[in-house]
Parts: structure tokens; C-alpha cells; sequence
């Protein structure tokens, strides 16, 4: 018999009955950290005075993991609440003071004269003039989700509902819930509460692939049941809470209002498939089933070993219980891989919250062989991120093979084929701290073949330096190549800060006549035809090979007297680029990898908007491969979270086919994918004459053919307005004109773009163009 | 293609028999032949009788078929032309009216009747079609670490045989990894090509890339062939050519025509000569000094005024055009063609629109010329026509 049939069949108090008093919540209590706990409970008593009961204090402190300082707030905080009834009552979002229920009411019976999605119009209407509070969960929940109990929460609240017998439990067990919610000033506090419980009372036996479907259900309801609680005492406690979305389930019942509408659809439905794991059930008696540590316990076993299956066999009666709704949704796909857990993080909150050091991001342009690798492999090394023996190890190998000059840059370039041509071919990046600021280094190719790997890089930066060969006829030639193009690269992806490493001067005597035609002639082309603002330009002369005004001030170079390269680098404020950590989540892949056996599938890159954390689910886009986090890497260093702006590492679960995925792919969160364009409209300032023609476009790792199909208009470069005279219908677009054209991407299914992308035009090995997207079909 | 009997009138109306030899010609059979026109060829078709008892029992017939074409289908990859259309002639097992589709066979005569007479366009078809000296084929493998397009060109066409994605590990991860990934890369490539290619032939095979992909592929195949001892595939060496490119994608297929290795290699070929004309045109366009135009409209003005003619006019079309089903249309570009070429005195060119040189005509709407003076004031006055022509460009 399928287990569906097993749970609609099932006698519900019957199986309630099997249940009653078997488990204790409290017996996985782990006796090793008493010693810690009679510590806290001491410097907590220290804090808190004599009016708090130790057991309070003792589930708070289990709750914030010893921090006393947390605890002490909390328990002030809710003490005082906690003796009147009426504020108890109202606590219930909350999640702590849940009020035992009636046993006899069960979920059947309670949603009984309520069909779903079939909810009668008086009773809609009601709600929608509610607004939506914030539901204090304390560990909040990803940015975008209404925030949830995690399993320690709700092991505490079960706790506490043992030590406190509630008054008033047989008040309000005939009440439907949605009379519950519309009564939300007179019983609708404690009728919340008994919801609330009911809903969370039976979590414990559930097994894992069900709940996540269930799950769904769950925290619609839920959502709808906080949202239908406007008690001025949540909001005075949780001030800075942020507002939670609807869940789908919300919306159709309450449909959309302009107050909801404000976040966009519903991202946490899918999130809560893995982070509310065990939140439902419908039981009125929390204790009947197992408690929420053995779930854990069984989770976390099903998570190491490939015994799903039996697992599920084992937790089959456990499944029992469910009620009827979730039976049906139980039907729905139920996969075998297991996320790990989430830690159901408010992302924002814990960013802001973290005290992180600056982050800073910088890309390495300039000519091929102007030692871009080279000054960054000395900036390295006399940083100490590189140590004495491995730079020897390079100097012997790299003079084996005659190329001893190159071992400063052997420490970027790191591929076999870079290190035996002594190029840079793919972007490298390094990380390296000052007392301030962690810096990235996106070391860049300089070969004109790899401006779209360079391309990739700047996509990434917050500033660049700009590396130039000083020595005679190197600084020439660079002018007219990839310094010149780097430079405006930079520029039109949106680097406003330039740093001018002037390198080489050792080898024309630190002459500062030179010098100082370079930096008279950089300014000006900077400022003019890349567009740079002058007070955004600093210079520096410098010998990446030596070493000279690199950390340490020159002795060689008498005449130069100001900060070098590192204190120019500290001084580099990033131009504050809007973070959208409100938004979705996009990564764009800039690389895919196999980091370890334990994580064989990772990628990187930087998160250009929207948050995420571990066991999150996401999309790979156009791939279309749906899988979760299993685990993120910030700066190189695991965390559980990122947002916008960070260089993140995803190692991504194996539900991901490393196939199906490359750089330029975006990962997306799952329920709001970006979508994928064939054609779309631009704006775009010429380098080279445009007629329709054959192109590639780059954005970012994103590197496609195209055709320009339509030459709509030519605008006015100062006012952004189509152009007077051969404004309209152009057949050519010139050299330095701005003008709007319609770009089809010769991809089959289209290349993920978004409005406000900025990309990059180049035919026959050129740049021609580079624009924003306007409007994406 | 041999020409077996022509009988072409005055007027322009006659037959002509043509016995296709190689599969390119399928190409021109598919230029030539268009809706309306009457086609005998042979074909095989499932005849059903009744006997007198009721019993019905079908068997299939080699018989020879004259249809009035409906529909034309050519299919690139393979090369091969489906005609169907509605029998003209009656015969012993088919009816006037019955449908057929005829695919035409290498190796078996057909004749064609056009309906509107033999134009010059179809004329001139004729003649390139059996022209012995067409271009010779080529292969070439456009790549870049991760993508590669194997692409094989003919005297008429350039096909994209097949194209390949090896995901390649970044830098980030284990370097070992990622040189597997590079040789796992480089063998679809090589298994592929095989597997296109007839290898006893000696064709040019253009090894294209941006750094060095290209020559790491021919190290590559080169070791390849020596541990196994292939030496079919050691004796191909000569024909390998390496050659730079910008990009791994299919369009830097022009980038790769222009390299002066491959034009001295390639020098003979029709698409060399096309490649080169429309270079010349976009370099005008860079110009901007008025004497080069594209687009219906501007091009039939520049024709009007005179400025296509003997002297430098070059007339650039797409033979996608002459297969419009519109008639009219045709007979437009026929009658632009012939005016340019009989009365003003310029030069025509109508480049093959699945050659790399059409395609990119395609994008100016199929139609450019180069005038033989400027003007600047063509595309003038003339919104509302633009409208129309959109679809052309697309």
C-alpha cells in the first residue's frame, strides 16, 4: 500500500493515542555541555538578578548558545509579558508562549467548513484591510521569507508550555480559522495562539519528504495566521522586524493588495520546502510524537548516508498523522537528496549585524607583458599572502624553462599553458588583507584575444589599476592596443576609480621626464575619451619586478615622494555601487569547478543582487537545473550566508549536472528565475562604424554571437533624445555616436539578460560598442 | 551537374535536363526549381490495385513522374531536395491532379519547364551549376576553449556541420581537472571531425582560434595519430591549417576567410571572390563618402539614378531573394538584375545566401551596391517603405 493510501486510511486520534508521552523532549540534551551551561546560568543570574526562574534562563540560554548578553535581553524583554494572560495570549506569532490545546481538535475538524481555495467573500474581505505585521521569529529568516522557528525555538517553546499550564484552553476550540482571523480583537489573539499551536503541535513524526510538501501548506497557513495580527505589543517588540511576504497561500485567499504587492511574488515558498522541515503537522498535542532533536537526529542521519529510502520507511508511521490537506499535497514529486539544514538566517539582518572588514574588489588591466601578474605577484609576496620558499619554487622552475622574469607572476598565473607562453589567459583572483580593507585582485589577460576573460574580470571590480609598460616603445604601442581598450572597458562597465601603476621605470633609470609624459598623457586620455573624472585618477611609478613604491617607498626613485602602490589601494574609497540586496538572487557563473570530494560541484562569482545562504534552492539559468546550497564560501572564507556585492563561492548539490553548466549561466533563486532573451533593444556608445552585422556580445563570463538586426536611432549624447536630422532609421552608426539598436542573440532558447545589463559589442577580435540593455523581449 | 539537353526558345520558354553529380548541386536544383514550374524526374510510388474480387494489394513502381510543383524543401545537413507537387502528366499509374513528392537523386536526370519562362537568374543558375571548376570544399573547425563549430564549405554553401560545448573548469578549481576537461575538449572535437570528414581526401582543413587552441588541437590530433598509429590521419598533416581567429563562434567564420593563409589557399574559389567583394563593401560603408548603399528601397533608387552601372557599380544579392514565393517579387529582382547587368552595365553578384558573404548580406536586407558615385540623400523621404522592407532585413 502506497503511503498515501496509508495516511488518508489512517485513524488520526488513534495514531495520537500511539504517540502520547513516548518521547521527552528534553532526553538528547547533551550532558557535555553542562559544565558550559552552569557557567552561562551563573553569569546570566549575574545579569539578570533573582527574578528569573533558572529553567527560563536555561532554555534561553540553549536558545542563543550560551551568549548571556542575548539571553539576559530576551528573558527581560519577555518576562513581563509572559505573566499577563492577555499579552501571553497575544505572544503566539511569536512563538514561545504557545498555549496547549484542545486535544480533541484536530485539523480535519478544524478546516471542516472550509473549503480550500473555494473561501467565501465575507470572509476574505476582512483580512485584506489588516496590514501585515511582522512575525518576531527570533532567528529571523532569509530576506525574503516571513521569518520561522527553527528547531531550538521550537524545542523552547515546548519546554516552556510544559513548565506553564496556560488558562485557557477550552475557550475557542469551535472556532474555524478563518473566523479566527477575522476576529482578530477579541478571541482572535488566543484562538492565533491555539492555531498557531495546533499547527506546530504535531511536528515531530513527521518524515522528511513529506514535509516538505507539506510544508507548503504549513507556512501559508501560518502566514496567514500572523499576518492576521495586528496587536501593538508584537510591534512594539520587534520594531526593525522586517515585513514577510504572502505566501501564495495568502494571496489567494486574500488576493493581492496594494499593501502586500510591494515584495515581489512569493520567493520563500520554495525555501520553506527546506527550512521549515518539521513546522507542521496538526496535532494539538506537541508531545505526542517524537521530539523535534530526534527528528534532527534522523535528518541529519538520512543526510550522511544514502538510507533515505528506509529511512522513510521507518518515519512512514510517523507520517501517518498527517491530516488531510497535506495528504493531497503529499502527492506531489518527492526527491530522495536531502538539503542540509537551513539556519533559516535573516540574511540582511546578519549582514548588517556583521562587523566585516570593507570588501574591495579590483581589476588588473593593461597592455600584454606590462606585468600586470608580475606587480600583483610582488604586491603578494611583500604582503606575505605568498611565502619566501614558494616564490624560490617558482624562480627555479620558471628558470628552467628561461623565463625566470616571470616567477613574480607565476604566482597568478597558474596554468600549465599560461606559465609556458608567460601570459595571462583567464582572469585570476587573489585575496589579500590590510588592516582595513580585504582586497580581491582579478588579475586580468592583456592579450588581445582574451579582452572578453579581461571583460568577465571588470565585470567584478569596484576599481582597476591600470598597469603601463614605461619602457621605451612598450607604452607606445600599449596606447593604441589594450590600454587604450582596457581603459575604456573599464569605464563603460562602470569603474569610476583608477589607479596608473606607471611599471617598468627601472628600466629607463627611473627617468621622471618619462614619467611624467605618461602620467601628462594618460591623464588626458583618460579624462577625455575614457571618460574618467581627474580627481578619480591616481599615478604611481613603480617596478613590479623589483619592487619599488609597491608596499615600500622607492630608494632607487629619489624625485617621487607620494604613497605607493598599497597606500593608494587603502585609499581607494570603491565608488559605492547600489547593492541590490533587496532584489532576487543572480550570480553570474564566472566559474565552475570541482573544489573538493565533498563539494564536486562549485561555482563562483559575484552575487549582483538578492541574498542567499546555505540550503537555499536555486536554478541554473539557461540550464534550467534545479538543486540547493550545500554550502558558500565568502572571500574564500565558509559562511552561511552572501548577499549582493560579495565574491561568493556556491558549492551546489549534485542534483546539478556539472555538464549542464558554464560560465556566464546565472544561478538564480529557484522560484524567481531570470528569464532568458532572444532579442532585445540597446543603447550604445560606437567605438567602430555599426551596421547591421555580426557580433558577439559580452556580459560578464557571458560571451555570445549575435546580430545587430536594427539600427533604431541615433541619440543626442548629451540629452539621451533621438537625435535631430539623420536621427531616426540610421544606416550606419559612426565612431563615437550614441545610438539605440535591436540585438538578436544567435543562441537557441536566448542568453540570460536583464534590463539595465551592460554589455559589451566586439566583432573581428574589436570592440565596437558597449551599452546597456533597454529593453529586454 | 552535367547539362543533358537544353531547348531553350526565344521567349524563354523550353526545357532543360540536368544530371546532378555531387550533392552541391542539389543546392542549385533547389535555386532553380520554384513553385509553378513543371519537373519530370523518376520516381519510386506505391501503387494500390483492386483486384476483381475486392482484395486490394499495393506494390511500388520505379515510373517516371512530371509534376507541377508545389513546394520545395531542402534540407542543408543532408543535401537532399524534395519537390512536391501535383502530377501534370497522366500516366499508367497516376491520375492528373494526384499529389507527389519527388526526391531528387543523385545520378537521375530531371527536367525542368519554367513557368515563367528561363530569366537570366535561372539561366545563369544553369551555367554555375555546371561549371566544372566551382569552387573545391573546405572544412573548417572554428573553436575556443569549450566551443567549437565544425563547419564545411562548398562552392555555394557554408554549413555548420556541428557544433560542440565541453564545459571547461575555471582557473579556481584543480588544474588537473581542467586539463582533463581540455583534453576530453579537444578528443569530441577530433572524433567528430572524424567522423565528418572523408579522410582520404585531401581537403584543407582550417584549424581557426583565438590564442592557442587551435595549435594545441593539431598537437593534439598530431599525437593522437602518432600513439595510434593512424596514418591516414598522419598523412592529413599537410592539410591542417591553422589560422587565428578573434572568437570560437561561427561568425568569426569571415575573420578566418580573410586570413591572407587561407585566401592563398582558397584563392580560386567562387566564395573568396564573394568574401572579398563584400568586405570592400562594408569598408565603404566605413568610409561614408556615399557610394555604398544598402537596402531594397536605396538600391533600386541608386539603380534609377544611373549609379550602378559600368565604371565600379557592383549590384550585391542574395539568391535568397529570387526564391520568394511571391512571384512578383521575383520578377522584381530578376528585372533589377537584368537592368544592372544588359542596360546600365554593372557587375552582378548574387552570393549564395547560405554562404558566409550572404549571411552577412542577409542582415542588409539581402540587396547592396557599390555606386560608381556618390549620393547621400537616398534613404530619404521614405519611411513609410521601410516599413514594408522589414521583413526582408529580418
Amino acid at each position: 500500500m502506497s503511503r498515501h493510501r496509508f495516511v488518508k486510511t489512517l485513524d488520526l486520534d488513534d495514531e495520537l493515542e500511539d504517540f502520547d508521552g513516548q518521547q521527552d523532549s528534553t532526553d538528547i540534551y547533551d550532558p557535555n555541555q553542562d559544565p558550559q551551561m552552569r557557567k552561562a546560568l551563573a553569569e546570566a543570574r549575574a545579569f539578570l538578578g533573582d527574578d528569573f526562574a533558572n529553567m527560563d534562563i536555561q532554555d534561553s540560554l540553549w536558545y542563543y548558545y550560551y551568549d548571556v548578553e542575548k539571553t539576559g535581553n530576551e528573558r527581560k524583554r519577555v518576562t513581563p509579558k509572559v505573566h499577563l494572560p492577555k499579552h501571553h495570549l497575544k505572544l503566539g506569532s511569536s512563538g514561545y508562549y504557545a498555549i496547549p490545546c484542545i486535544p480533541s481538535l484536530t485539523a480535519k475538524g478544524f478546516f471542516m467548513d472550509c473549503p480550500w481555495l473555494n473561501v467565501p467573500m465575507e470572509r476574505r474581505a476582512e483580512i485584506l484591510v489588516e496590514p501585515l505585521y511582522p512575525r518576531g521569529g527570533l532567528l529571523g529568516g532569509s530576506s525574503r521569507e516571513p521569518p520561522k522557528k527553527s528547531k531550538l525555538a521550537a524545542l523552547v517553546a515546548a519546554r516552556k508550555q510544559k513548565t506553564q499550564e496556560a488558562p485557557s484552553q477550552s475557550e475557542n476550540s469551535a472556532l474555524t480559522l478563518l473566523d479566527t482571523l477575522t476576529n482578530s480583537d477579541d478571541c482572535g489573539g488566543a484562538t492565533t495562539n491555539d492555531k498557531d499551536k495546533i499547527l506546530r503541535g504535531r511536528r515531530y513524526p513527521l518524515q522528511r519528504n513529506e514535509e516538505r510538501t507539506k510544508s507548503t501548506y504549513e507556512s501559508q497557513v501560518q502566514d496567514n495566521v500572523s499576518s492576521s495580527k495586528p496587536t501593538e505589543e508584537v510591534q512594539e517588540l520587534e520594531p526593525n522586524a522586517p515585513v514577510s511576504s504572502p505566501s501564495g497561500f495568502a494571496s489567494t485567499m486574500l488576493g493581492l493588495s496594494s499593501t502586500l504587492q510591494h515584495t515581489p511574488p512569493n520567493i520563500s515558498s520554495y525555501n520553506l520546502f527546506y527550512t521549515t522541515g518539521s513546522d507542521m503537522g496538526a496535532n494539538s498535542d506537541p508531545f505526542s510524537g517524537a521530539s523535534p532533536d530526534d527528528i534532527i537526529a534522523k535528518a541529519q542521519g538520512a543526510a550522511k548516508g544514502m538510507k533515505s529510502k528506509t529511512q522513510a520507511k521507518t518515519n512512514g508511521q510517523a507520517s501517518k498523522e498527517v491530516n488531510t490537506v497535506s495528504e493531497d499535497l503529499s502527492k506531489t514529486a518527492i526527491t530522495d537528496s536531502k538539503p542540509p539544514r537551513s539556519k533559516n538566517l535573516d540574511v540582511l539582518q546578519e549582514y548588517r549585524k556583521s562587523a566585516a572588514k570593507r570588501s574591495s574588489n579590483f581589476v588588473v588591466i593593461g597592455h600584454v607583458d606590462a606585468g600586470k601578474s608580475t606587480l600583483m605577484g610582488r604586491l603578494l609576496y611583500d604582503l606575505k599572502v605568498v611565502d619566501q620558499r614558494t616564490i624560490e619554487k617558482y624562480q627555479r622552475e620558471a628558470a628552467k624553462i628561461g623565463k625566470s622574469s616571470f616567477a613574480m607572476a607565476w604566482v597568478l598565473d597558474q596554468g600549465s599553458e599560461e606559465r609556458e607562453h608567460g601570459i595571462t589567459i583567464d582572469i585570476a583572483m587573489n585575496k589579500f588583507e590590510t588592516d582595513k580593507t580585504v582586497f580581491m585582485i582579478l588579475d586580468a589577460p592583456g592579450h588581445k584575444d582574451f579582452v572578453p576573460n579581461m571583460i568577465a574580470g571588470a565585470a567584478q571590480a569596484d576599481f582597476a589599476i591600470l598597469v603601463i609598460d614605461a619602457s621605451t616603445g612598450s607604452y607606445e604601442s600599449g596606447l593604441k592596443g589594450q590600454t587604450k581598450e582596457h581603459a575604456i572597458l573599464v569605464r563603460s562597465m562602470g569603474v569610476q576609480r583608477l589607479i596608473v601603476a606607471v611599471n617598468k621605470l627601472d628600466m629607463v633609470d627611473w627617468s621622471q621626464s618619462r614619467y611624467d609624459e605618461i602620467t601628462q598623457q594618460m591623464e588626458a586620455f583618460l579624462t577625455s575619451a575614457a571618460g574618467f573624472q581627474k580627481s578619480n585618477i591616481s599615478f604611481v611609478p613603480c617596478s613590479g619586478l623589483k619592487g619599488d613604491n609597491i608596499t615600500k617607498p622607492s630608494t632607487d626613485c629619489k624625485w617621487y615622494t607620494g604613497p605607493t602602490l598599497l597606500n593608494l589601494l587603502e585609499a581607494a574609497e570603491p565608488t559605492s555601487q547600489e547593492r541590490a540586496l533587496n532584489g532576487p538572487l543572480r550570480l553570474p557563473v564566472s566559474q565552475v569547478f570541482s573544489s573538493s570530494t565533498q563539494f564536486p560541484l562549485s561555482v563562483a562569482g559575484r552575487i549582483t543582487s538578492g541574498s542567499i545562504q546555505v540550503a537555499d534552492p536555486v536554478i541554473t539559468i539557461p540550464g534550467g537545473q534545479q538543486g540547493y546550497v550545500k554550502g558558500i564560501a565568502v572571500d574564500d572564507e565558509p559562511s552561511d550566508w552572501a548577499v549582493a556585492g560579495q565574491n561568493t563561492t556556491i558549492h551546489l548539490s549534485a542534483d546539478i549536472d556539472a555538464k549542464l553548466i558554464k560560465g556566464g549561466d546565472v544561478l538564480c533563486s529557484a522560484s524567481m528565475p531570470i528569464s532568458l532573451r532572444q532579442v532585445f533593444i540597446m543603447k550604445l556608445l560606437a567605438f567602430e562604424h555599426i551596421m547591421p552585422m555580426f557580433c558577439s556580445i559580452v556580459v560578464g563570463r557571458l560571451d555570445a554571437s549575435a546580430r545587430i538586426t536594427r539600427l533604431l536611432s541615433i541619440l543626442d549624447k548629451s540629452t539621451g533624445k533621438v537625435a535631430s536630422g539623420r536621427g531616426k532609421k540610421p544606416r550606419v552608426v559612426k565612431p563615437n555616436e550614441a545610438a539605440r539598436v535591436e540585438i538578436t542573440v544567435d543562441v537557441e532558447g536566448g542568453v540570460p539578460i536583464e534590463q539595465g545589463a551592460r554589455i559589451v559589442l566586439r566583432a573581428d577580435g574589436e570592440t565596437i560598442a558597449t551599452g546597456v540593455v533597454e529593453d529586454a523581449k | 551537374m552535367r547539362l543533358i539537353k537544353q531547348n531553350i526558345e526565344r521567349d524563354g520558354s523550353g526545357q532543360v535536363t540536368l544530371y546532378p553529380e555531387d550533392p552541391e548541386d542539389m543546392w542549385s536544383a533547389y535555386n532553380l526549381i520554384r513553385p509553378n514550374d513543371l519537373l519530370r524526374a523518376s520516381a519510386l510510388r506505391r501503387v494500390t490495385t483492386e483486384s476483381a474480387t475486392g482484395s486490394s494489394s499495393s506494390h511500388r513502381v520505379h515510373t517516371t513522374l512530371t509534376i507541377r510543383v508545389r513546394s520545395t524543401n531542402f534540407d542543408a545537413q543532408a543535401s537532399t531536395l524534395h519537390v512536391s507537387g501535383q502530377v501534370a502528366a497522366e500516366n499508367d499509374f497516376t491520375k492528373v491532379g494526384q499529389y507527389h513528392t519527388l526526391d531528387l537523386e543523385l545520378h537521375r536526370n530531371f527536367t525542368i519547364e519554367k513557368a515563367e519562362g528561363w530569366d537570366s537568374v535561372s539561366k545563369g543558375i544553369v551555367a554555375e551549376a555546371c561549371n566544372a571548376k566551382r569552387g573545391a570544399s573546405a572544412w573548417a573547425v572554428i573553436m575556443s576553449e569549450g566551443i567549437a563549430n565544425i563547419a564545411m564549405f562548398t562552392g555555394e554553401r557554408t554549413v555548420l556541420k556541428q557544433r560542440i560545448n565541453v564545459p571547461i573548469p575555471g582557473k579556481k578549481g584543480d588544474g588537473r581537472a581542467r586539463d582533463r576537461a581540455v583534453e576530453r575538449f579537444f578528443s569530441t572535437i577530433l572524433e567528430i571531425l572524424l567522423r565528418c570528414i572523408d579522410i582520404g581526401e585531401a581537403l584543407p582543413i582550417l584549424l581557426a582560434s583565438p590564442a592557442y587552441t587551435a595549435s594545441n588541437f593539431l598537437k593534439f590530433v598530431m599525437d593522437t595519430a602518432t600513439r595510434t598509429g593512424n596514418k591516414q590521419l598522419l598523412a592529413q598533416r599537410p592539410n591542417f591549417l591553422p589560422v587565428h581567429s578573434s572568437t570560437g563562434q561561427y561568425h568569426s567564420l569571415a575573420e578566418v576567410l580573410k586570413d591572407p593563409a587561407v585566401v592563398s589557399r582558397l584563392k580560386d574559389t567562387r566564395y573568396a571572390r564573394e568574401t572579398a567583394l563584400v568586405d570592400k563593401f562594408f569598408e565603404l560603408m566605413r568610409k561614408d563618402d556615399g557610394r555604398a548603399w544598402y537596402g531594397p528601397g536605396e538600391v533600386e533608387k541608386a539603380v534609377d539614378a544611373g549609379a550602378v552601372g559600368r565604371g565600379g557599380g557592383v549590384l550585391l544579392i542574395n539568391n535568397s531573394l529570387f526564391r520568394s514565393l511571391d512571384v512578383d517579387v521575383r520578377k522584381r529582382w530578376v528585372a533589377l538584375v537584368d537592368r544592372v547587368r544588359d542596360v546600365e552595365g554593372g557587375e552582378v553578384k548574387v552570393l549564395s545566401s547560405e554562404h558566409e558573404s550572404g549571411k552577412r548580406l542577409e542582415g542588409l536586407g539581402g540587396i547592396a551596391a557599390i555606386l560608381t558615385y556618390p549620393i547621400f540623400d537616398l534613404d530619404e523621404d521614405k519611411p513609410e517603405e521601410d516599413v514594408q522592407e522589414e521583413p526582408a532585413a529580418v
